[in-house]
C-alpha cells in the first residue's frame, strides 16, 4: 500500500514533466512553421500549377527522386548544397520541379521566396515563377515527410 | 555483529542505488539517440532509410513504421529513465509537495495505470488513420507532432505497464503485434482495389502489408516463448513493480 501511494505522486509529476516536455518540443518547432506560412512569397509572382515533366524554353527542370533533387545525394548533399543555381536580382526565375519518384511523394520549398512549399506527389510536376527581387542565398528544400528528406537540399543564389 | 551487518546492509543498499542510477543513465541516453535519430536538425536515421531503399528496396511506409517503432521504444526508456531518477532520488520540499499535491489529486480521481494503454492505443491508432497519416506525410511540422505524440504514447505504455503483472506485460505485447498483424492482413487483401493511404502508391501497400505480417510473427517467436516460460515456470504475482 506504501508503495503505491508513493507510486502515484511519482507518475503524477512524472506526467507533467512529460507533458511540458512535449509541449515545449512541439513549441519549438511550430513557430517555424507559422512563420513558414506567414511569409508566402512576398515580392514577385508565384504560378504553381502541376503540368507534365517537359522542360519549356527558359524553364530550369529540379527532378525529386530517390537520389534528392538533381542527383543531390551523389554531389554530397547534405553537406554541400545541390542543384545551385544562380540569378540576378530582379530576373524571373522560371522553374519546373518534376517527381519521378514513384515510390513517395516529396516536397519544394525555397526559404523566403516559397517558405509554405509545395508537395508533389508521385509523377506529378509543377511549374513555379517568380521574380527574384530580394539578394541572398537562399536554401532550397523537401518540406514534407520522405525518406531522403535530409538530402533534398540545395541553394538559390540572388545576386 | 549488528554494526557489521549495518554496514553491509548500507553497502547492498548503496550498490543497489548506484546500479539503479547505472540504468537509468543507459535508458536516458538511448532513449535521447533515438529521439535525435529522427528529430531534425540532423535526423542521421534518413541515411539508413537511404542505405535500406538503395539496397533491399524497402519502401517509404515501412520507414514510418520503423519510426514509430523507435518512438515508442524512445518513450519507454525515457519514463524507465525518469522514474528511476525520481525512485533514488530525494526531491526537495518544494517539489516533495506538488508531488505530494498531483499525488492526491491522482488518488481523487482513481487514476488507474491500465487506462494509459488504452490512451496510448488511441493515440498510436489516431495518427495511423488515412486522413492523419496522409496530413502527417504533406506537413513536415505535423510529422514532427505525429513522432512527439507517439514519444508520448511511449511514455503511457510504461506508465500502464508497471500496473500490470509481468505475465500480463507479455500478453499485451503479444496484443499489440496481433493488432499490428491484423491491420498488415487488411492492407494486404486490399491492396488489390483500395488505396488505404491516398499518398502512397496503390503496389507499396501489399508490402507494407506483408512486411507487418512479417514484423507481427517475428515479434511473436520472442514474445510467445517467453510468455509460455513464465507462465509455466514463474510464480504470478499480485502487482508488479
Amino acid at each position: 500500500m506504501k508503495d503505491r501511494r508513493t507510486a502515484i505522486p511519482m507518475i503524477s509529476l512524472f506526467i507533467i514533466i512529460i507533458v511540458v516536455l512535449i509541449a515545449a518540443i512541439t513549441g519549438i518547432q511550430f513557430p517555424q512553421y507559422g512563420t513558414s506560412i506567414s511569409s508566402s512569397p512576398i515580392e514577385g509572382e508565384t504560378n504553381v500549377s502541376p503540368t507534365t515533366c517537359v522542360r519549356p524554353a527558359g524553364y530550369i527542370l529540379i527532378i525529386a527522386d530517390l537520389g534528392g533533387f538533381n542527383d543531390s545525394i551523389s554531389h554530397g548533399a547534405p553537406v554541400n548544397l545541390w542543384p545551385i543555381m544562380r540569378v540576378n536580382t530582379g530576373e524571373t526565375l522560371n522553374l519546373i520541379v518534376c517527381n519521378l519518384d514513384s515510390t513517395q511523394p516529396h516536397g519544394f520549398a525555397i526559404d523566403h521566396y516559397l517558405p509554405a512549399g509545395i508537395p508533389i506527389r508521385s509523377g506529378e510536376a509543377y511549374k513555379i515563377s517568380f521574380v527574384a527581387y530580394d539578394a541572398g542565398d537562399f536554401v532550397i528544400y523537401c518540406n514534407i515527410f520522405c525518406t531522403i528528406h535530409v538530402f533534398m537540399r540545395g541553394e538559390l543564389i540572388v545576386g | 555483529m549488528k554494526t557489521r551487518s549495518k554496514i553491509v546492509s548500507a553497502s547492498a543498499q548503496s550498490i543497489d542505488r548506484s546500479n539503479a542510477v547505472k540504468w537509468g543513465m543507459i535508458s536516458l541516453a538511448l532513449s535521447t539517440s533515438l529521439v535525435i535519430s529522427v528529430f531534425p536538425p540532423f535526423e542521421p536515421i534518413d541515411y539508413l532509410f537511404v542505405w535500406l531503399s538503395s539496397t533491399v528496396g524497402l519502401v517509404p511506409e515501412a520507414f514510418i513504421l520503423l519510426s514509430d517503432l523507435l518512438m515508442l521504444c524512445a518513450g519507454v526508456l525515457l519514463a524507465y529513465a525518469v522514474h528511476i531518477f525520481l525512485s533514488v532520488t530525494r526531491l526537495s520540499p518544494g517539489l516533495a509537495y506538488y508531488a505530494a499535491k498531483l499525488g492526491e489529486i491522482g488518488s481523487r480521481f482513481k487514476v488507474d495505470g491500465r487506462l494509459s494503454l488504452v490512451a496510448a492505443a488511441m493515440i498510436v491508432v489516431y495518427w495511423h488513420l488515412p486522413l492523419s497519416l496522409n496530413a502527417t506525410i504533406l506537413s513536415y511540422p505535423l510529422h514532427l507532432l505525429m513522432n512527439e505524440m507517439i514519444l508520448f504514447a511511449g511514455v503511457l505504455m510504461f506508465i500502464g505497464g508497471r500496473r500490470l503483472t509481468g505475465r500480463n506485460r507479455h500478453f499485451i505485447t503479444i496484443l499489440g503485434c496481433k493488432a499490428m498483424g491484423i491491420f498488415g492482413v487488411y492492407l494486404l487483401v486490399t491492396s488489390g482495389y483500395s488505396r488505404f493511404y491516398d499518398v502512397y502508391p496503390l503496389v507499396q501497400q501489399a508490402q507494407l502489408g506483408l512486411l507487418m505480417v512479417v514484423s507481427m510473427f517475428a515479434f511473436e517467436a520472442v514474445f510467445i516463448p517467453w510468455w509460455l516460460y513464465s507462465y509455466f515456470t514463474k510464480p504470478e504475482p499480485n502487482m508488479a513493480g
